[in-house]
């Protein structure tokens, strides 16, 4: 595989990034400029897997199948979920941060909306340094992909749920990526059985065979699609490419992976999830906030940036499709 | 595990979940399956905040039998900011022409005129009024916390309830921890004793500072103080009446009583000048309940401090938390409740609820338990002002009002800034309780 060969090389993005090497993948740390905070990314090959589940699968629900097969190009895949540490300084209070800028770059970066903190602990008192954002919407979380893409001048954005699914399984066909007994889950995931009620520091369990960690279970995580229980059954091609639902409405979103409220089943490679009116339940706001979910603390996203970069004008359409700009 | 038989979203999804702790309380139909309202609900709306919207729209999706007719306000901005939010979203049931919006300290007596339910939620020291007028006028009363900001304000409550239980009126409060369905669950776990006797209780309420509004020209002082309605303890009730109340009142709800004595301190500490009124900016309370049990409370205004809302419930053999958990004392996990995926909000339920029980015939009455829990949180506010220890029996006595008899916009305040712009701050040792 020709993208091992990036193991030592210097990445020439704007910022500082260094190659690395994990479970036989290419991976990368993105320091972000006046914080110290950093990100991995890991390198996931292009490839072809089976998506959904089979009939047979325990736990398997309808809106799983058809099976089909699907393409997806390479891509740099977040080893962990988002983290609040870095989440938190795209805070509209954390604007002064990057004051020091260059000027052309401060302008691109202060562009982009930026959300107040709410007015309850969005992290429910759960922690913050080293765990998981939650409790934001998909806009919240593409804005912020939006405003890192401006920072790094890499292209940051979620996963398709096809890729989040090609990702968590990493080559497996059972129901979870280690097979298919879910008497394994605890070392792999945090789930209902073993979270004490609430979410974990990223990376506390095995990660897949990619190096991947927290796929199943800690948060659940937004993806780019919308969510239609017969998505499936809509592709003709024999080999389905880089598929993607695209949102018509707010709601109802697909979120993957099950969390540390969520049982065995929902924590499978296929299982898929749709938001609703459910997860703002309690924000008493009139209109509700874009930004924050009051019902969410179950859902984080992960990062995912295209090998081959979009030119500016992709860039810009995809933006304002997924943002409705 | 036990809870895995009866408390997981599998389970909601095949019982429904007024299994979970009985009755109607819980009905979670999607309001089509409903059947068609048999004649119109006229409701208005008195205090267009950004609560009383809020109240609006619940009740709008509570019952398809419910119109907005009337809205009051004291400034116009507030109201036409809250007409075009409803308006925008239900057309068709809100019906509020010029004539039926009505701006002023007096609106409140013309909204209630129009309509069947009163939705009260102007800042509290005007409640009682408001409540008076209401139930005098026969209409059901929906009304926000705390429910007064003084204590002839809650003998005045109280008075009025009874006056709505003989008219058979519906009064709910919204302290709607009560319409949880997750807190419902977890009380009643609770009392079975799976934590023991409850021996103590901690509440925090740890958040940021109220918004500031800064002054503006040809402003009156009143219309500052409304403004900036949170800085001031006449409006507000102090944080503990303001903010603290709901978890103040779980606790209540949990101990099936009221607090009988109060004593504690607090202070301003980053709260300054003529912007930030006269509130403390941090309290701590100790209360005790008629059983010898103490409840903890602390809680805190202040930006860029850790963030706590909520309470640990301790028992002779184990412990519980806000996000009702349930530990054995040896820290083991005993019991914890999953949110349903169906299930509306606890604002949303607490009009369901109402709405039902208007439609029904049914009789609900939430005022004892608002006004008393309200009145805990005065009698805090009394001891942490004034450094000394308060009964509920020397509470109960207190005369002093914080309200002024009569409104206007000139009128002379009752707490006028002095010569620099600074309003009086309670000096504990030096305020006087009563």
């Amino acid at each position: 595989m020709k993208f091992l060969n990036l193991r030592f090389i210097f990445l020439t993005t704007a910022l500082y990034a260094v190659a690395l090497q994990s479970h036989g993948q290419a991976q990368y740390m993105e320091t972000l400029p006046e914080t110290g905070v950093s990100f991995e990314m890991v390198l996931v090959p292009a490839g072809e897997f089976l998506m959904g589940s089979s009939p047979t699968e325990a736990g398997r629900r309808e809106d799983e199948g058809p099976q089909h097969r699907v393409f997806i190009d390479s891509l740099w895949v977040g080893k962990f979920e988002v983290t609040w540490d870095l989440f938190e300084l795209f805070l509209a209070e954390n604007r002064d941060v990057f004051s020091s800028l260059p000027d052309d770059k401060r302008k691109l970066v202060d562009a982009v909306t930026r959300p107040t903190p709410p007015f309850e602990d969005p992290a429910l008192g759960m922690g913050r340094s080293g765990y998981p954002v939650v409790n934001v919407s998909p806009y919240a979380a593409l804005t912020f992909c939006k405003w890192l893409t401006a920072l790094t001048g890499r292209f940051y954005r979620l996963p398709t749920e096809a890729e989040w699914e090609y990702v968590c399984r990493a080559g497996s066909e059972s129901a979870y990526s280690f097979g298919n007994d879910p008497a394994m889950l605890n070392e792999y995931a945090v789930y209902f059985e073993n979270s004490d009620g609430q979410y974990a520091s990223v990376g506390s369990k095995k990660p897949n065979s990619w190096g991947i960690y927290d796929l199943h279970g800690n948060v659940a995580e937004w993806t780019l699609d919308h969510y239609a229980a017969d998505y499936y059954s809509t592709h003709t091609d024999k080999v389905v490419r880089s598929p993607w639902n695209r949102p018509v409405a707010l709601y109802d979103r697909v979120y993957r992976g099950g969390s540390w409220d969520d049982d065995p089943e929902d924590l499978r490679s296929a299982a898929r999830k749709k938001s609703g009116m459910f997860l703002q339940k309690d924000d008493p706001q009139v209109p509700k906030s874009f930004w924050w979910y009051t019902n969410s603390s179950h859902i984080g996203f992960r990062l995912v940036s295209p090998v081959n970069m979009p030119s500016s004008e992709e860039l810009r359409k995809f933006w304002a499709t997924v943002l409705d700009e | 595990m036990e809870r895995r038989i009866e408390n997981t979203r599998r389970s909601f999804l095949k019982t429904g979940a007024a299994t979970i702790v009985g009755g109607a309380l819980f009905d979670v139909l999607p309001l089509h399956a409903k059947p068609a309202p048999a004649k119109t609900i006229k409701v208005g709306l008195v205090g267009c905040g950004g609560r009383g919207t809020g109240a609006a729209f619940e009740a709008l999706r509570a019952s398809e039998a419910v119109k907005i007719v009337a809205l009051g306000d004291v400034f116009e901005d507030m109201l036409n900011s809250s007409l075009a939010k409803l308006t925008g979203q239900f057309k068709e049931r809100v019906d509020v022409p010029a004539k039926r919006k009505f701006v002023g300290l007096d609106a409140y007596v013309k909204v209630i005129k129009e309509c069947d339910v009163v939705l009260l939620a102007t800042p509290p020291p005007f409640r009682p009024a408001h409540f008076e007028e209401a139930v005098r006028a026969g209409k059901h009363v929906f009304m926000e916390k705390p429910v007064a900001v003084d204590v002839p304000g809650y003998h005045k409550i109280q008075e009025i309830g009874k006056i709505a239980a003989q008219k058979k009126l519906n009064v709910v409060v919204g302290l709607q921890t009560r319409y949880s369905q997750r807190h419902n669950a977890f009380m009643e776990k609770i009392r079975e004793g799976v934590i023991g006797d409850i021996v103590s209780l901690d509440v925090y309420y740890n958040v940021g500072a109220p918004k500031i509004h800064a002054r503006q020209p040809g402003q009156t002082e009143l219309e500052y103080q409304l403004r900036n309605w949170r800085y001031f303890n006449w409006l507000w009730g102090g944080q503990l009446a303001g903010q603290a109340i709901h978890q103040i009142d779980t606790m209540n709800w949990l101990m099936g009583d009221f607090p009988e004595s109060a004593s504690g301190i607090g202070g301003r500490q980053s709260f300054f000048g003529p912007d930030q009124g006269n509130t403390f900016d941090h309290q701590y309370v100790e209360y005790v309940y008629p059983n010898g049990v103490r409840m903890h409370v602390q809680c805190r205004n202040m930006d860029n401090c850790a963030v706590r809302m909520g309470f640990y419930i301790r028992g002779t053999k184990g412990y519980a938390d806000e996000r009702c958990r349930i530990y054995s004392a040896d820290n083991k996990p005993l019991w914890r409740f999953r949110d349903s995926e169906q299930s509306v909000g606890s604002t949303q339920q607490e009009q369901n609820v109402f709405f039902r029980a208007i439609e029904s015939g049914d009789h609900i009455d939430n005022t004892d338990y608002g006004a008393r829990s309200t009145l805990t949180t005065i009698m805090g506010r009394m001891a942490t002002h004034s450094g000394q220890n308060i009964t509920l029996e020397q509470a109960l006595g207190s005369t002093v009002s914080l309200v002024p008899e009569r409104l206007s916009w000139d009128m002379r305040m009752p707490n006028a800034p002095d010569e620099n712009g600074n309003y009086e701050v309670a000096i504990p040792g030096k305020t006087p309780a009563f």
